[in-house]
């Protein structure tokens, strides 16, 4: 089995968090769409965080609206958190 | 029906430890926000509280005392002494008889429960102080308090998040109404300052990262609080018969439910509470000028609240003042109602308004009179303080002037 990508472990932990299959889930999906409030936001920051070892800030946060959005968002924390232990 | 007044008041916070410098600060607009000084802030995302400053235990408590006090209960503790001897009450065995301590708080002793956290889970001791659980437990305060006094009668603490106090005062005015008490001490306090809690507020993104800006349109978010605030509730007939000095009568108190959400607020729940205590002090919305506002300068408190206070008051709304001193004391949870009913009845006694403090920019979705940034001479008849918390638990207390 080939390893997770980033946009696929950010689509598995969106879908986790809202009960659905990973595979209702794409790059596309906004957060509105998924009926995601605040708290299932606050939520879904925190699980990200959790599954990557990063720091999500809160201007970062609030840029994630959308699948598309939280992959791209994690991508620049991780390349940030890299280049950092380097 | 008894009414039922405030004749002594006691206060300890960020922005003075006494009833005159917490005035001169409201007067002044100057906040009592600054860097966190009792933990370690180098792993958390916010570094800013409203602490209380110059508070020095030892002065107010024996070793043995201590021993047996979180700060919290230390706080509320020396606020109930302090709105005690402003009372200038004489006690007898019958009126102690007939006081009861009506206390809220939203957090008890989480320092306390903090620190043997720490001992057991990092540390790995194998045992903590036997006083721990009298520490721990949010009832401290009204116990000591009683204890101290030597008041026998109804006694008890309510813990509704941000409403504790309110709920607190209320239930307070309402047993002296019935005539189940003669005379209350009622309040609240909270010490939040505890790592393991501060990070649940991170978690939150709720915390401002420098200073809380109620009804700016680039507000942040709320600043984390520190203190205690007592009133004693007696009553109008009591309080005239000795020729007590009255700061103003407690005439209503209102109460919901959002049933809701737990965290987003909802202005119609919100507007139920105010409703309620208009009602129950038997006040039209025309007679209040003043409403200490719940403002907590979160994005959605102080619009919600705004939207309420629009439904309340229609287009009286724009002839009141609206403030949120928690522009200056910052948020003290379960202390915040009894710490804006303080400020509401300085206003009263000393006629000024409150401000709103650190305002910027104003917000289309909060355009209200909030004072802002400068204290203001007014002469108020009638004033509302709201408390809505975490949960959608709304209490609202409604005051009068009254004459001595």
């Amino acid at each position: 089995m080939s390893e997770e990508t980033v946009a696929q472990r950010v689509i598995r932990i969106i879908a986790t968090n809202k009960k659905m299959a990973p595979e209702e889930v794409s790059p596309a999906t906004r957060f509105e769409d998924l009926k995601m409030d605040s708290l299932d936001a606050l939520n879904m920051i925190f699980a990200l965080e959790e599954e990557f070892d990063i720091d999500i800030p809160n201007e970062e946060a609030a840029k994630m609206k959308s699948v598309d959005e939280a992959i791209h968002g994690v991508e620049e924390l991780l390349k940030a958190k890299s280049s950092a232990s380097n | 029906m008894r009414r039922v007044v405030v004749t002594g008041v006691g206060v300890l916070s960020s922005i003075g430890n006494t009833l005159t410098q917490f005035e001169e600060s409201l007067r002044a607009c100057r906040p009592g926000i600054g860097p966190i000084t009792q933990i370690d802030t180098s792993r958390l995302r916010f570094h800013n509280a409203a602490e209380v400053a110059g508070f020095e235990p030892t002065g107010h408590f024996t070793d043995s005392q201590l021993n047996w006090l979180d700060r919290f209960a230390q706080l509320g503790i020396v606020a109930a002494r302090d709105a005690i001897a402003d009372s200038t009450l004489t006690w007898n065995d019958e009126l102690r008889a007939r006081t009861g301590v009506i206390t809220g708080s939203c957090l008890g002793g989480i320092g306390t429960e903090d620190a043997h956290y720490f001992g057991f889970y990092h540390e790995k001791k194998s045992r903590c102080s036997p006083t721990a659980v009298p520490r721990i437990m949010s009832n401290a305060v009204a116990s000591h308090v009683a204890m101290e006094q030597k008041f026998t009668g109804a006694t008890f603490t309510t813990s509704t998040a941000c409403s504790s106090a309110n709920h607190a005062i209320g239930q307070a005015l309402w047993l002296i109404r019935q005539g189940t008490l003669d005379c209350a001490l009622a309040g609240g306090s909270e010490a939040p300052i505890s790592f393991g809690h501060l990070k649940a507020w991170e978690a939150m993104r709720v915390v401002a990262p420098d200073i809380c800006r109620p009804f700016s349109k680039n507000r942040a978010g709320i600043i984390l609080g520190e203190g205690a605030a007592m009133l004693v509730l007696e009553t109008l007939e009591n309080a005239r018969a000795r020729g007590a000095k009255i700061y103003a009568e407690l005439a209503g108190f209102g109460m919901s439910a959002d049933a809701y959400h737990l965290t987003s607020p909802l202005a119609e729940g919100a507007a139920r509470a105010m409703n309620a205590a208009l009602e129950d002090g038997h006040l039209s919305p025309e007679q209040i000028n003043y409403v200490n506002a719940h403002g907590t300068g979160t994005q959605a408190n102080d619009s919600t609240e705004t939207r309420a206070i629009r439904q309340v008051f229609g287009s009286h709304a724009d002839r009141l003042a609206v403030s949120s001193t928690k522009s200056m004391h910052g948020h003290a949870l379960g202390a915040a109602g009894a710490l804006e009913g303080v400020a509401t009845l300085l206003a009263f006694r000393n006629n000024f308004l409150p401000p709103t403090a650190n305002f910027l920019d104003r917000d289309p979705a909060c355009d209200l009179d909030v004072v802002p940034n400068e204290a203001r001479s007014a002469e108020i008849e009638a004033a509302l303080s709201n408390s809505f918390a975490f949960g959608g638990l709304n209490a609202v207390l409604a005051f009068r002037r009254v004459a001595e």
